[in-house]
C-alpha cells in the first residue's frame, strides 16, 4: 500500500523534472550554422597525390595538407549582432572528411559576415598540454620549442633538389615577432546556414610573397619565411559568389 | 502528500545526489604542496593539475617505466638518476635510444615548481610540455605519443592507476604529462646544510664560511639563492664545439643578441650533478672555475659581468668548493618517496651498452 504511494510519487517528481528541465533549458531559436572547407588549386578541388602546376609555373603534388581554424566570430551586420565561438578550435585535414566541416550551435537569424583565425592564439601555446584537436600527439606541436604549428604542408615537386624532392612547410610561432595566427575576414552576398570556404593552395606559394617551391621547400620553425607563408595563406580563403 | 513521501522523496534525491557527486569525483587523497620557507610562491598553476597521492604515484611509475621508449630500455629515469640529483650520473651527454647520445648534458630535476621555462635554452614554456620533448626525440626514447598511449592503455595496472588519479576512463597525453607533472613537482631540495645553516639550525665551518663570502661577492648575480640561478640566460664565454654547432637560445629567438646563452643552471646538489656546462664539457668544479678565472671568450654576447673573468686565487677555489658542497641535500638524494617503486626490476642503469645487453 504505503510502496504504491511511494512510487506514485516518483511518477510524480520524475515528471516535475522533466516539466522544470524544458522549461529552464530551453534556448532561444538554436541553429546549427554549418562552415564547409574546401581545399582547391585555383578552380581545381584539391586531390593528394595528384600532380599540378602552381603559379610560379612549378609543378607540385601535396600528400598533407591541415590547419587550425579558430576563434570563429559570427557577425549579423544587419542586427549589429555577434556571436563568438572562442574556445572552440578545429584541425582542417584534406585526408579527413569530417575534418572539413565545422558546425557551431548559432542564435544569429542572418550571418553576414564571418571572422576567424587560421591558426592557434597565443595564449593556448602556453597552456601546457590540451586535448581534442589540441592534443600535441597530431602532429601538429613542436616539442622542443613548444608552440603549435599553425598549418603543414607537405609534399613533392621534381624542381626540388632535396631528398625524394620534397617539400615540408610546418608553419608556426606565436611570440611577438614571429606570430603566424592571421585572421580572416569573409563577407557573405546574402546570409545562409551553410556557408562554402574555398581554399586555393596556390596562395601558399604566391601571394603577398612569391615563394618558389624550388627556393623555399623547407621550413620547420618559427620566424621570417614562416611569417611569409602565413601571410600568404590567410589569403587564400574565399566564398563562392551567393 | 504525506508526510512520509516528503520525506522519502527528499531522501532520495538527496541521496541520488550525493552518489552522483562520488562518481563525478571519486575520492584521491590530495598532496599537500610545503613552500620551504622564505621561498616565494610557486610558479606552477597548481589548479589546472591538483597534488594528489594517486597522481603523483601513477607519475613516478611512468618516469621510471622504459617501456615509454621504443626498445623498452630507456625510461626518464635511465638519464635522470636519483643519486645524481636527477642528473646523468658522470656523462657529459646521456645515451639514448640506439646508441645515440642527447645533445646536451642532461640537468638535475628539483624546485622545477618555481621554473617557467625548460631546457638548457628555454625552449619549453610549461612544465606538463617537457615529457614530450625526450619520448619523441630520436637521440632519447624515440618513441612517437600515439604509441606511448597504445602502451598505456593496454596495461590493465595502469588503467587503475589513471582511473583512480583523474576519475576518467579516458588515458589521453594530458593525463599522461599531468601525471608525470605530479612528480616532478614533488622533487623538492631544499633541506642542504646551507639550508639548516640559514635557518640557524647548523653552522658553516671555517672554508665554507670564507667560500660563502667569496660566493656572495662573484657569483650570485647569477646564482641567486634560494635556487641558485635567477632562470636568465647568458653567455659565460665557453668555446663553441665543432660538432654540437650550439647557440643556445638563439635556437629558440632567433636573435642574435641571444647567441650562446644558456639558463644560468641551479648549483644546489652540484657535487653530484658533474659533469657541467651545457654539454658537459668539465668533468669537476675545478675546471669550471678555472674556466672563470682565465678561460672566459670574449665576444659581444659574453656577459658584462665576467668582461674581466672572475679573479679567483687557488685559495679562495678551494674555499668555494666546500661552500658548494654545503648545497648537497643527501635527504633529496635518498628520498624513498622518489625511488624506483619496484627497486629490483627498476634500477636505472648508468650506461647504455649494459642496457642494450639486458
Ligand atoms: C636520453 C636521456 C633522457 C631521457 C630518457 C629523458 N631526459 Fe629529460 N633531459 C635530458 C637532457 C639531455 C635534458 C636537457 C636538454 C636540453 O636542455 O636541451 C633534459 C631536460 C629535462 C627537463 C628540464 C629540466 C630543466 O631544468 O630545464 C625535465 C623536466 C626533464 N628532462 C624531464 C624528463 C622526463 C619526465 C623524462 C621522461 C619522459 C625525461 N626527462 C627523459 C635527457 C633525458
Ligand atoms: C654572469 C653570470 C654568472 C656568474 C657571475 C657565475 N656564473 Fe656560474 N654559470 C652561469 C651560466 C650561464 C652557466 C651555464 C654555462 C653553460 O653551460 O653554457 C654557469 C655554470 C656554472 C656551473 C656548472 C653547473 C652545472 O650544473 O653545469 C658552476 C659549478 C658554476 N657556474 C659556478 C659558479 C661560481 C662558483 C661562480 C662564482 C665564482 C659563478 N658560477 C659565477 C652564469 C654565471
Amino acid at each position: 500500500m504505503t510502496l504504491k504511494r511511494i512510487f506514485k510519487n516518483l511518477y510524480l517528481l520524475l515528471f516535475y523534472i522533466t516539466i522544470a528541465n524544458h522549461l529552464f533549458c530551453q534556448v532561444k531559436d538554436p541553429k546549427i550554422f554549418t562552415l564547409q572547407f574546401l581545399n582547391r588549386i585555383g578552380n581545381d578541388t584539391l586531390q593528394l597525390n595528384k600532380i599540378y602546376t602552381n603559379t610560379l609555373g612549378e609543378n607540385f603534388s601535396i600528400s598533407s595538407c591541415r590547419y587550425y581554424i579558430s576563434n570563429i566570430v559570427l557577425e549579423d551586420k544587419k542586427n549589429n549582432l555577434k556571436e563568438e565561438f572562442s574556445d572552440q578550435y578545429f584541425l582542417v585535414d584534406q585526408a579527413d572528411r569530417a575534418s572539413q566541416t565545422i558546425l557551431l550551435t548559432s542564435s544569429l537569424k542572418e550571418v553576414t559576415n564571418i571572422r576567424f583565425m587560421i591558426g592557434i592564439d597565443s595564449i593556448k601555446n602556453v597552456q601546457g598540454v590540451q586535448e581534442g584537436v589540441l592534443d600535441p600527439a597530431k602532429g601538429m606541436f613542436w616539442v622542443w620549442n613548444s608552440g603549435y604549428i599553425m598549418a603543414k604542408l607537405e609534399g613533392n615537386s621534381t624542381l626540388i633538389k632535396a631528398p625524394r624532392h620534397a617539400f615540408s612547410l610546418h608553419i608556426g610561432g606565436f611570440r611577438q615577432g614571429e606570430n603566424t595566427a592571421r585572421t580572416v575576414l569573409l563577407e557573405f552576398k546574402k546570409g545562409c546556414d551553410t556557408i562554402q570556404i574555398l581554399a586555393d593552395i596556390n596562395h601558399w606559394f604566391n601571394s603577398r610573397y612569391k615563394l618558389p617551391l624550388q627556393e623555399n621547400y623547407f621550413c620547420h620553425e618559427p620566424g621570417n619565411l614562416a611569417m611569409k607563408y602565413a601571410d600568404n595563406y590567410s589569403t587564400m580563403f574565399s566564398v563562392p559568389e551567393n | 502528500m504525506k508526510k512520509t513521501s516528503i520525506i522519502f522523496i527528499i531522501l532520495s534525491v538527496f541521496l541520488a545526489f550525493i552518489s552522483w557527486v562520488n562518481n563525478q569525483y571519486p575520492k584521491t587523497h590530495p598532496l599537500q604542496f610545503v613552500i620551504p620557507k622564505g621561498w616565494p610562491a610557486p610558479l606552477y598553476d597548481f589548479k589546472q593539475n591538483p597534488l594528489t597521492e594517486e597522481g603523483f604515484i601513477l607519475g613516478r611509475k611512468l618516469f621510471y617505466d622504459g617501456r615509454l621508449s621504443k626498445d623498452g630500455n630507456f625510461s626518464c629515469a635511465s638519464c635522470h638518476q636519483q643519486f645524481a640529483a636527477f642528473a646523468t650520473y658522470d656523462h657529459a651527454l646521456s645515451h639514448g635510444f640506439s646508441n645515440s647520445f642527447t645533445f646536451r648534458n642532461a640537468p638535475g630535476l628539483f624546485n622545477l615548481a618555481w621554473q617557467n621555462d625548460f631546457m638548457w635554452d628555454g625552449g619549453i614554456n610549461h612544465l606538463d610540455l617537457q615529457p614530450l620533448a625526450p619520448l619523441t626525440d630520436p637521440h632519447e626514447m624515440g618513441e612517437n605519443i600515439d604509441s606511448v598511449l597504445y602502451k598505456i592503455r593496454k596495461d590493465t595496472t595502469y588503467k587503475r592507476m589513471f582511473a583512480d588519479a583523474f576519475g576518467k576512463k579516458e588515458i589521453n597525453t594530458q593525463l599522461v604529462t599531468k601525471a608525470l607533472s605530479q612528480f616532478l613537482l614533488m622533487l623538492i631540495s631544499a633541506d642542504s646544510k646551507y639550508d639548516r645553516v640559514m635557518q640557524g639550525k647548523d653552522s658553516f665551518n671555517l672554508p665554507q664560511k670564507l667560500g660563502y663570502e667569496i660566493f656572495q661577492k662573484k657569483c650570485i648575480s647569477c646564482h641567486a639563492p634560494p635556487f641558485f640561478t635567477d632562470f636568465s640566460y647568458r653567455n659565460t664565454g665557453l668555446s663553441v664545439d665543432d660538432y654540437l654547432k650550439d647557440y643556445g637560445r638563439m635556437r629558440i629567438t632567433h636573435k642574435r643578441v641571444d647567441s650562446l646563452k644558456f639558463r644560468v643552471p641551479s648549483l644546489r646538489n652540484v657535487q653530484q650533478t658533474f659533469p657541467y656546462a651545457h654539454d658537459g664539457r668539465f668533468g669537476y668544479l675545478d675546471a669550471v672555475l678555472e674556466h672563470y678565472r682565465s678561460c672566459v671568450i670574449h665576444s659581444v654576447t659574453t656577459d658584462s659581468l665576467l668582461e674581466n673573468g672572475i679573479p679567483l686565487s687557488n685559495f679562495e677555489i678551494g674555499q668555494i668548493k666546500a661552500f658548494l658542497y654545503t648545497l648537497t641535500d643527501s635527504s633529496f638524494l635518498k628520498n624513498p618517496l622518489f625511488s624506483p617503486p619496484d627497486e629490483k626490476r627498476m634500477i636505472p642503469l648508468p650506461d647504455a651498452q649494459q642496457h642494450a645487453l639486458k
